[in-house]
């Protein structure tokens, strides 16, 4: 039984060196630190003038934090994360915001919501910063948001379109990705008003992004007077889509709705062109990128999808100052490629500045919240309103269509309600 | 009819895809007792050499599949050298375990750099065959006479040349087949080798499907070795019948009962074939030593 | 009691680590370390001793979790009551899963328990009344991070009490005959099918119990929580720790736990430098970290039995 000891003392040596190791900052004072529910701000020191010490805000730095995935199978999305680190580089060498850099820092959760929660709790006790901006995962996100929000800390812009952000209005949380029950309103009144389709079938991803948009698409159609003839849910993991392909045929349906992600989905399409069924598909944006064409040829041709960010390989877009600004400056900084995710993050990281910018030099949360809900109808890669009721950011999408391999803007501006 | 006829069809064709891969660890397994888990990832690295091959090197099909099995031959022998051999000798478990870090080892570091998945170009293109109502893709064709093209190859290889009989020695007593001259070391090389291009070569066939990236073999992997086992471990015919049919099982569930519950009513079925014939379907009888 | 001592000054040692280390973050981490540590010695006691295998031990965990979830949100039980009852779920699961598959050997019973623990998650994607399917549960946490610690600890040094005793027993004798040959066993009058299953339904106990505990500390449970990699990484745990050790499943534990964490900030390394640690072990000390131990004190001997 010694070996408990020389175990114990190896589990001691480990968790020091661990915690010892992966700081490297002082340790705060511990009577406060040990607590889960410590107040993130410190108590005003008695001097004439009560300057208030805010977490994460120094006269020369802004630190920010998020999580992602860089490892496990959902470390394709990681570099929205790394999109933050180029932009802000390039940021800071231009003199930062009001004089001061952003730092930002990325935990690994490997989208393990168990992950999560201690790596947040690490970044707002131990980094102390000022806000999260870009957390990625609904799950992660749904575990961590108690303790973000009893922390006072805001989160801008989660990665993910889930409505929980935004309904119910939490404190300090701002939406921005258009979310899966707006998209399923756009793509149900286009199907209807536009294409005139009554039979619908539904094709999602069986977890809690795809389920979203199953349930207030299948509401919008019922709604509607039209018919759900299937509901086919699949996991993100298959890689035969033959018998879903061979199903949603089955089903005579004349429009299929559908929330997927990209690869999945262009195995989809590929696997109904091999039969010969050629419903209108209609889909959310997370469905489309650059590489949805390349993965699915001919058989994504004609399909629609949700837009709510310009897409940059159309050459009209070229000079919108956002995309402008990331082609020239994002491999300058970075090693990133020119993909979806990266203009995703850039318009995160760009409203973020816009929201700094706005706040002034005397920066605190309050005045973050309140620069946040000037934003009325911002126009930048995305138009974003936010309010104290409203935080939903992006509201407005509007149809794309793929014709000749390139998404083509094929309707106006579609609003929710 | 027509339906139940097609999903078949593209049941098969998964199912080539699961016997390819359910090959290869066959294959090591075989000769040495040991499930491979790495045996996707491996074949992972493998396509994206292939595809480096192509992109980078604007390589036709034909050079960038010999390109790919050069490497997936050249891994597998690095592999079993230099982390598999040192293990030889101590328990089952921590074999497989090892497999397991490699699995780990790979995918980890692929992840690094790849952020996106690439599109992979078929070996054969063109448009579907239509026979009285029923699709079928001239690729799937292709697929399913390679898989079994490599079956037949491969049993008559281990059943009648020397070279087989000996693999086939090493895996059920080491120490005899050494003495009786077969080169052991080189024994576990070849197979090695021989296993890592039987998953480039699945690898290059998937990945049309899947597209190209870090986690595309993750499914498959699992899916060949409940083929394998639902054949008969140590049986090629059996892995490729045992592939065929967990494919053609698949899609007939989705077809017929359930879309996202497949995955556990496809492994409730194999193991109830299990129960009754705990062998598999074309697996020796289990013999137990006392 | 003599053998009492060490271990008490062990868990003594461990017990007061909070006042050293401070940060309920890293108590947290600490937490989870012991989650995967009571998982571990439960599924040690499987592989080790018993020498079965369990492919999908991560399904025990997700059971035991909901199963707490579901008591203490919805029938507002008290965690000392959910937590035994999680376990207990978990449990009768596990019997009812290895009276027909322990029937099964080698890799059949692999591919067994591989197919259990894909099937689970999917099943309560599925069940979606009862276990709030995508969106998951939101149960009470801790009142702390430091009192999970303490708690998890707690359970922990129980649960290895209950683990030990049993090595040393006839049952536990019992078990290491089935693990060693089945035929003599049997010769012997150990009846297998009580064996194997009374073990198997008891190493999902304590998985079970460690997914309730882990979920009260993270404060949600989702149905992609205890997934394959999970259970991949706590079989790698056992071996890792050394088979039929149980300080020797409590050090895996901790070391595969913390890797992640440790190397959380470094770019996406985390995979690669878990897997080279595995494959390092393995390599080089074939019979776990306990062996360490042995090798450090020069003595050769076996890490079981």
């Amino acid at each position: 039984m010694k070996r408990i000891l020389a175990t114990t003392v190896a589990l001691l040596l480990l968790v020091l060196a661990g915690c010892g190791g992966s700081t490297g900052s002082k340790e705060a004072a511990p009577a406060s630190s040990s607590d889960s529910t410590a107040a993130t701000n410190q108590p005003a020191t008695p001097t004439p003038e009560p300057k208030k010490e805010v977490p994460g805000v120094t006269d020369t730095e802004i630190v920010i934090g998020t999580w992602m995935p860089l490892t496990g199978p959902a470390s394709p999305w990681g570099i929205i994360g790394r999109t933050y680190e180029a932009y802000f580089k390039m940021v800071n060498e231009k003199g930062g915001i009001h004089g001061r850099k952003v730092r930002v820092i990325i935990e690994d959760d490997g989208y393990n919501p168990a992950k999560t929660v201690p790596l947040v709790k690490k970044m707002v006790e131990q980094d102390k910063v000022f806000l999260f901006m870009g957390g990625l995962g609904t799950a992660s996100g749904t575990a961590v948001m108690p303790y973000i929000v009893e922390n006072k800390v805001p989160h801008l812009a989660p990665s993910t379109g889930s409505g929980h952000w935004s309904n119910p209005v939490s404190p300090g949380y701002y939406a921005w990705q258009i979310n899966y029950a707006t998209e399923a309103k756009i793509l149900v009144k286009y199907g209807f008003d536009t294409l005139g389709k009554k039979k619908y079938a539904i094709f999602y991803q069986n977890d809690d992004y795809g389920k979203e948009g199953l349930d207030t698409a299948k509401a919008e159609v019922l709604k509607r007077g039209g018919e759900v003839v299937a509901e086919v849910p699949y996991n993100v993991t298959d890689t035969d889509y033959s018998g879903y392909a061979l199903k949603l045929k089955q089903s005579g349906a004349e429009a299929v709705l559908a929330w997927p992600s990209v690869k999945q989905y262009a195995s989809l399409l590929k696997e109904a062109e091999k039969i010969g069924y050629k419903p209108a598909w209609l889909a959310s944006a997370t469905g489309n990128d650059q590489s949805l064409t390349q993965l699915a040829g001919s058989a994504a041709e004609g399909a629609y999808f949700v837009a709510y960010l310009p897409d940059p390989n159309d050459p009209a877009n070229a000079n919108i100052p956002a995309i402008k600004e990331w082609r020239e400056n994002l491999q300058k900084y970075s090693d990133l490629p020119f993909a979806n995710f990266t203009l995703y993050g850039w318009g995160q990281s760009r409203m973020l500045h816009e929201i700094l910018n706005r706040a002034g030099k005397d920066l605190t949360r309050e005045s973050f919240e309140k620069a946040a809900q000037s934003l009325k109808d911002w126009q930048d890669l995305a138009t974003v309103t936010y309010t104290a009721d409203d935080r939903r950011g992006i509201t407005t999408g509007w149809i794309a269509q793929v014709k000749n391999g390139v998404s083509v803007k094929v309707s106006d501006v579609i609003k929710a309600d | 009819m027509t339906d139940f006829l097609q999903y078949v069809i593209g049941g098969l064709a998964a199912g080539s895809l699961y016997a390819l891969a359910a090959m290869g660890l066959t294959l090591i397994y075989k000769t040495s007792e040991v499930v491979n888990f790495a045996n996707g990832e491996m074949a992972m690295l493998s396509t994206f050499a292939a595809y480096l091959l192509l992109t980078r090197f604007q390589a036709p099909y034909w050079v960038a599949f010999l390109g790919a099995m050069a490497f997936a031959a050249l891994l597998g022998i690095l592999l079993e050298r230099f982390f598999m051999r040192p293990v030889q000798k101590a328990n089952h478990l921590n074999q497989i375990m090892l497999t397991l870090g490699i699995f780990m080892l790979l995918n980890g570091t692929v992840s690094v750099y790849v952020y996106e998945p690439r599109a992979f170009p078929r070996p054969v293109q063109g448009t579907p065959y239509e026979i009285g109502g029923l699709f079928v893709s001239p690729d799937s064709v292709l697929i399913f006479a390679i898989a079994t093209a490599l079956m037949l190859g491969l049993y008559l290889f281990f059943k009648h040349t020397l070279a087989g009989i000996a693999l086939r020695a090493t895996a059920q007593n080491l120490i005899t087949s050494r003495l009786m001259g077969v080169p052991a070391g080189r024994v576990y090389a070849i197979t090695w080798a021989f296993a890592a291009m039987l998953g480039g070569v699945a690898g290059m066939l998937i990945a049309p499907t899947t597209g190209l990236d870090p986690n595309f073999m993750g499914d498959v992997a699992i899916k060949a070795f409940a083929g394998a086992i639902l054949g008969g471990l140590g049986s090629l015919p059996g892995a490729v019948a045992g592939g065929l049919l967990l494919g053609v099982l698949e899609n007939l569930i989705v077809g017929y009962i359930s879309t996202d519950l497949k995955a556990v009513f496809a492994f409730s079925l194999i193991l109830l074939v299990l129960v009754i014939r705990p062998q598999g379907i074309m697996g020796a009888p289990v013999r137990r030593r006392v | 009691m003599r053998r009492y001592l060490w271990p008490a000054v062990g868990f003594g040692l461990a017990a007061a680590l909070p006042f050293v280390i401070t940060g309920s973050y890293r108590h947290n981490i600490m937490a989870l370390m012991l989650v995967y540590a009571i998982a571990a010695v439960g599924l040690n006691l499987l592989v080790g001793i018993a020498g079965q295998i369990s492919m999908g031990h991560g399904a025990f965990m997700l059971i035991g979790g909901y199963t707490s979830a579901i008591l203490t949100l919805k029938a507002g039980l008290p965690l000392w009551l959910s937590i035994p009852a999680a376990g207990v779920a978990a449990a009768l699961v596990g019997f009812v899963l290895g009276l027909p598959a322990l029937r099964l050997h080698g890799h059949f019973l692999a591919l067994a328990t591989l197919s259990f623990g894909v099937a689970i998650p999917q099943i309560a994607m599925k069940w979606g009344s009862v276990t709030g399917g995508a969106m998951g549960l939101s149960p009470k946490g801790f009142a702390s991070d430091r009192i999970a610690y303490w708690t998890v600890l707690g359970v922990l040094a129980l649960l290895v009490w209950v683990a030990d005793n049993l090595l040393r027993s006839r049952p536990g004798r019992a078990l290491r005959a089935v693990r060693d040959s089945e035929v003599v066993a049997l010769s012997m009058g150990i009846s297998l099918v009580w064996a194997k299953t009374s073990i198997f339904a008891l190493s999902a106990f304590f998985a079970g119990v460690a997914g309730a505990l882990g979920t009260h500390l993270a404060g949600f449970i989702n149905p992609t929580d205890y997934n394959m990699l999970i259970s991949f990484q706590l079989l790698a745990t056992v071996v890792v720790g050394g088979l039929g050790s149980i300080p020797g499943s409590i050090a895996g534990a901790v070391l595969v736990t913390f890797l992640p964490f440790a190397f959380s900030r470094s770019k996406g390394w985390a995979s690669t430098i878990e897997g080279l640690a595995i494959i390092g072990i393995v390599i080089f000390l074939p019979y776990g970290l306990a062996s360490l131990v042995q090798k450090l004190r020069g003595v050769r001997r076996r890490a079981a039995s």
